[in-house]
């Protein structure tokens, strides 16, 4: 699963520290969903989408996504 | 897991009280099995003996069960994995010993020195769970 996790932190100049810490989770998981090791649970997305504002459909998107997309265009 | 929380656990998510237990009951089971030797004892003092070691070991395990309910999700996947191989290996380990004693493949071992391979098991696992992570 991709996301812009990384992005959306950047954009407010929070370290993974500062954000595990508003997260209250550590800095490995933090580190874990930015580099896609690691798919976070769904309470853990929503606190992510709290904490940026944002809808989990904003940050995280599925890998098949744009496969499934062509596939369902090629059925019609 | 609040932050002043954190601070007391180490990097394998273990508080303090999770080691100082740890030692409490290894201390324990070794005074436990000097003093069974050492004295014949009848069985209301056994019983105080066998709880020297049983004790601890009790406050250890709910000690290590409130840590991992401490930790986050990654990390309580990496504890989950850990202890899975460990329990595992040490289960086909001791299934197969018997055949691995009879072809000389490994010494004759006590319960305890079992024990070691499922924490050598748990702590190598712990540590490649964490470095995949």
């Amino acid at each position: 699963m991709k996301n812009r996790l990384r992005v959306l932190r950047a954009e407010r100049d929070w370290s993974q520290a500062e954000v595990a810490q508003r997260l209250r989770v550590s800095r490995q998981t933090v580190n874990a969903v930015e580099t896609g090791k690691y798919d976070p649970s769904l309470p853990l997305a929503f606190e992510i989408a709290r904490l940026f504002g944002r809808t989990i459909e904003e940050i995280f998107e599925a890998e098949s996504d744009d496969t499934s997309h062509q596939s369902h265009q090629d059925l019609h | 897991m609040p932050s002043e929380k954190r601070r007391w656990l180490g990097c394998s998510g273990a508080s303090v009280a999770q080691f100082v237990w740890a030692g409490v009951f290894c201390a324990g089971a070794v005074a436990s099995v000097v003093l069974l030797r050492l004295f014949h004892l009848g069985l209301p003092l056994r019983i105080g003996v066998l709880l020297l070691a049983i004790l601890p070991g009790v406050l250890y395990i709910l000690t290590m069960i409130r840590d991992i309910r401490r930790l986050d999700e990654l990390q309580q996947r990496i504890y989950l994995e850990a202890i899975s191989v460990a329990f595992a290996g040490t289960f086909l380990f001791a299934i197969l010993y018997p055949t691995l004693r009879q072809a000389g493949f490994v010494p004759a071992m006590s319960p305890t020195e079992v024990s070691v391979v499922m924490v050598a098991l748990a702590t190598v696992s712990y540590l490649v769970a964490k470095r995949r992570y």
